[in-house]
């Protein structure tokens, strides 16, 4: 009877957030002080308005705020993500990542850094420190990936390997980013140190707005 | 957070750690096959084709080039870079080429520059941190080389099959080798296993030969063709080469030539057979010949031996020759050895002579400056030149005066001098006949010259002064840059002691000359005993400036016309003919009416030939 009472209590605040339907794998506390509900056991967060998926094991969040998970894994519409710690600001539908970051766009699998920022509404992922992907393999200080057009800005220094053929591409100037154009239907990448300023001014706006962020 | 140095070291201990200027471009490609470093400021990926650009450059190993463009095809993995131009071992280089594939970068018609030195090379290979040149050409300041092919090493070339050659063009000279080393440091080609060819003919094979690359060749050609009152052929000045002589530098000559042969024996003609071995080292010279001659008195022919023979070493002197004035052979040994304590010279001498007369000298020449100013531009001199000489058998010999000179830089040269003699000097080495001397030249660009000039002139094997020559001359003329003009006039007196006219000789000239060529115009005039005329000449000749090109040729005629017979006293024409090495000469010149003492009628034909 208890049980059936917390049951429908869920599905009435699951209802009362429009846009985040909640699916807790345990328990689900909330705190009538601060309006943040915590699920210890974690549970599956999902954005409908920007199809945005969280699973996660252990998630708190606040209506209408934030979503701060740990042990998280996501998907997101051209775009899955993992890390030890994940926030979601829903008025800015920014992801936050830290700790053992792991992306995955259509264009570049295994994408690990340090801290990444997703910008969930303009498509654009921002990775920071010790950047480096499995495939193609390539390290950077930093990049930025325009994921759903297929831009990818390398921030110095950078490396990029082919070791197929036995090619190493670097670059250690700080003001000379290199542009990558990954082509989905070809599956072919171009390159080039000249970014069109429109892109640059664009992409490079997307890191600025996160130094000033703190990590989750 | 992102922080930098961490990704700095993660950047680093990834294990990009490049060396060098390449590495430090913005923009950096390590290619693993050929071995190299591709950098530039700017990069571009676009299909499987990747470019760099904006001060690209290529480093492998020593090599560092710099590039206009290098595109890499990913698919292919081939290399292309154009306009290149960088280093490698000590030489700057240069190319509008470079393809790399496999394990090797290939250079297309470089340019390979260090000093005067200059390779061109249809195809350098850099594989194993060696660069293989394939279809060189060196061009130094003085040779011009050939080589299949050779490996740049630092400051040198060792190349296989080499040709050298002095000739602007083609190969009528030419040395070859089967293995050859330069060294540019040094100025040196040192060849090994060589032929030296004429017209593809080998004339020596030396197994070791050393060409110094910047030092002018001393190629006199040996050959010796030519026709007067007789043929005259052989080789004058031969080298013998030596091994491990510099081409060119060779110590040891021979001369072989026969003089006069055939031809009508008219009185006074001499046919000979000369043969010289010389031999020079630093400070040394050796030289043993001996001259069999001949000569036609109108009767027989009268024949003799004559030594040519002289050994200079230091202060050594000796001397073994023939006396065309005494007809017979003379000698002399001479210790010599210069001090020059400022403001003194001197110049001990001691020597024994069998020549017309037969004597020891022992003396001593030298000067004192007892003046040497200079004062901006100007100039001024005053020395007191002596010689005296002692003769066991004789009287002293002592000659000495005062010379002094005055200059402004190169306008105004003022020279006078007065001597005076004592005593008879026993031979040729030791006598001084200079009394009287004064020059002066002033102007630039026009200018005025005058001299004079008083000499004593001695009989030795008769102990007595023979004659006065004083000399006499003014001189107009005008030079700029493109040629000059002048106009002068010469007179030499010849009197005896007591005063008789013997010979007098004028000459009035006018020449111009516009770059190498030159005009002249020439009145010779000429008196005997007692201003006796004697004749009376004009002579028009004309030198062309030398032909510049293979081919080119050039006429230089020459005419000679008697005043007072109104005929044609001499005529000559010298025809210069050029191919790609040699400047071949051909003369003639014939005496018609005999007009200086001496002069006989008749006619010379000349063969030469000189390196261009």
């Amino acid at each position: 009877m208890k049980r059936a009472g917390m049951l429908i209590f869920l599905l009435l605040v699951a209802a009362r957030f429009a846009a985040l339907s909640i699916e807790p794998y345990g328990d689900q506390v909330f705190d009538l002080a601060t309006g943040v509900t915590t699920l210890p056991q974690g549970g599956v967060i999902h954005d409908n308005e920007n199809d945005l998926s969280i699973d996660a094991g252990y998630v708190e969040y606040k209506e209408d705020v934030y979503v701060l998970a740990r042990k998280a894994r996501s998907e997101a519409k051209d775009i899955r993500f993992a890390a030890e710690k994940l926030r979601y600001d829903l008025p800015e539908q920014l992801v936050s990542l830290a700790e053992g970051v792991v992306l995955d766009t259509a264009q570049v699998k295994e994408l690990k850094a340090q801290n990444a920022w997703i910008f969930i509404e303009a498509g654009v992922a921002v990775l920071q420190g010790g950047v480096q992907a499995a495939d193609p393999e390539l390290q950077a200080a930093a990049l930025v990936s325009d994921y759903r057009t297929g831009e990818v800005l390398l921030l110095a220094p950078y490396r990029y390997h082919d070791a197929g053929l036995g090619i190493t591409l670097a670059g250690k100037n700080p003001d000379k980013q290199l542009y990558l154009k990954f082509d989905s239907k070809t599956d072919e990448v171009s390159a080039s140190s000249k970014v069109p300023p429109e892109i640059k001014k664009r992409l490079l706006g997307f890191v600025e707005r996160v130094k000033a962020r703190k990590t989750p | 957070m992102f922080t930098r140095p961490f990704a700095l070291a993660l950047f680093f201990a990834a294990g990009l750690v490049l060396a060098g200027a390449c590495a430090d471009s913005d923009v950096v490609l390590e290619v693993e096959r050929p071995p190299v470093l591709l950098g530039a400021s700017e990069f571009e990926l676009d299909g499987g084709t990747a470019t760099f650009f904006g001060e690209a450059c290529l480093q492998s190993g020593e090599v560092l080039l710099r590039a206009e463009r290098i595109v890499f095809d990913r698919d292919s993995g081939a290399l292309t870079a154009y306009q290149i131009s960088g280093t490698y071992a000590g030489w700057s280089l240069r190319a509008p080429l470079l393809r790399g594939q496999g394990g090797a970068l290939v250079l297309i018609d470089a340019v390979f520059e260090q000093g005067d030195a200059v390779l061109r090379a249809s195809r350098v290979l850099f594989e194993d941190g060696e660069a293989m040149l394939t279809n060189i050409n060196a061009r130094t300041s003085r040779y011009r080389f050939y080589a299949e092919r050779g490996l740049v090493t630092n400051g040198g070339l060792r190349v296989q099959k080499v040709r050298a050659t002095p000739c602007k063009c083609g190969r009528a000279l030419e040395l070859d080798a089967e293995r050859a080393t330069f060294r540019f440091e040094r100025g040196e080609l040192l060849l090994e296993k060589s032929a030296f060819r004429v017209y593809g003919a080998a004339l020596a094979r030396p197994r070791r030969l050393l060409l110094e690359l910047d030092e002018p060749l001393d190629l006199r050609f040996p050959l010796r063709l030519g026709y007067g009152a007789g043929w005259t052929f052989g080789v004058e000045g031969l080298p013998l080469p030596a091994p491990d002589e510099s081409f060119g530098r060779w110590r040891t000559r021979l001369t072989l030539l026969v003089e006069g042969l055939g031809g009508a024996p008219v009185t006074g003609k001499t046919e000979a057979l000369r043969f010289a071995l010389t031999h020079v080292s630093e400070g040394r010279s050796f030289r043993f010949g001996l001259r069999p001659a001949r000569t036609w008195d109108g009767a027989s022919w009268r024949a003799r031996l004559e030594p040519d023979v002289r050994l200079r070493d230091g202060p050594l002197d000796f001397r073994l020759g023939w006396s065309p004035g005494l007809q017979r052979t003379v000698a002399s040994l001479t210790l010599t050895r210069t001090f020059a304590p400022p403001p003194l010279r001197l110049r001990p001498f001691l020597r024994i002579a069998n020549e017309s007369q037969t004597g020891v000298t022992a003396g001593v020449d030298g000067r004192i400056a007892v003046l040497e100013r200079r004062a901006g531009a100007w100039r001024a001199g005053l020395r007191l030149p002596f010689l005296l000489a002692l003769y066991p058998e004789a009287a002293p010999y002592a000659w000495g005066g005062v010379r002094g000179e005055l200059a402004y830089a190169d306008r105004l040269r003022v020279g006078a001098g007065y001597f005076e003699a004592y005593g008879m000097p026993r031979f040729g080495y030791e006598a001084r006949g200079v009394r009287k001397l004064f020059t002066f030249k002033a102007g630039r660009p026009a200018w005025i010259s005058l001299g004079f000039r008083e000499e004593a002139r001695y009989d030795f094997g008769a102990g007595h002064l023979s004659r006065y020559d004083r000399s006499y001359a003014v001189e107009l003329g005008y030079a700029e840059r493109g040629g000059s003009l002048t106009g002068s006039w010469r007179l030499g007196v010849r009197r005896l002691p007591a005063g008789q006219v013997v010979g007098v000789s004028e000459r009035w000239l006018l020449a111009g000359k516009r770059g190498d060529s030159g005009l002249e115009l020439a009145w010779w005039r000429g008196w005997g005993k007692d201003w006796i005329p004697g004749y009376s000449e004009l002579r028009l000749a004309y030198a062309p400036a030398p032909p510049e090109c293979a081919g080119g040729w050039t006429l230089a005629p020459s005419l000679g016309w008697d005043l007072w017979r109104g005929r044609v006293s001499r005529a000559g024409i010298e025809l210069t003919l050029n191919d790609c090495c040699f400047a071949w000469k051909l003369g003639y010149n014939g005496v018609f009416v005999p007009q200086l003492p001496g002069e006989a009628a008749g006619h010379r034909v000349r063969f030469g030939v000189r390196l261009r």
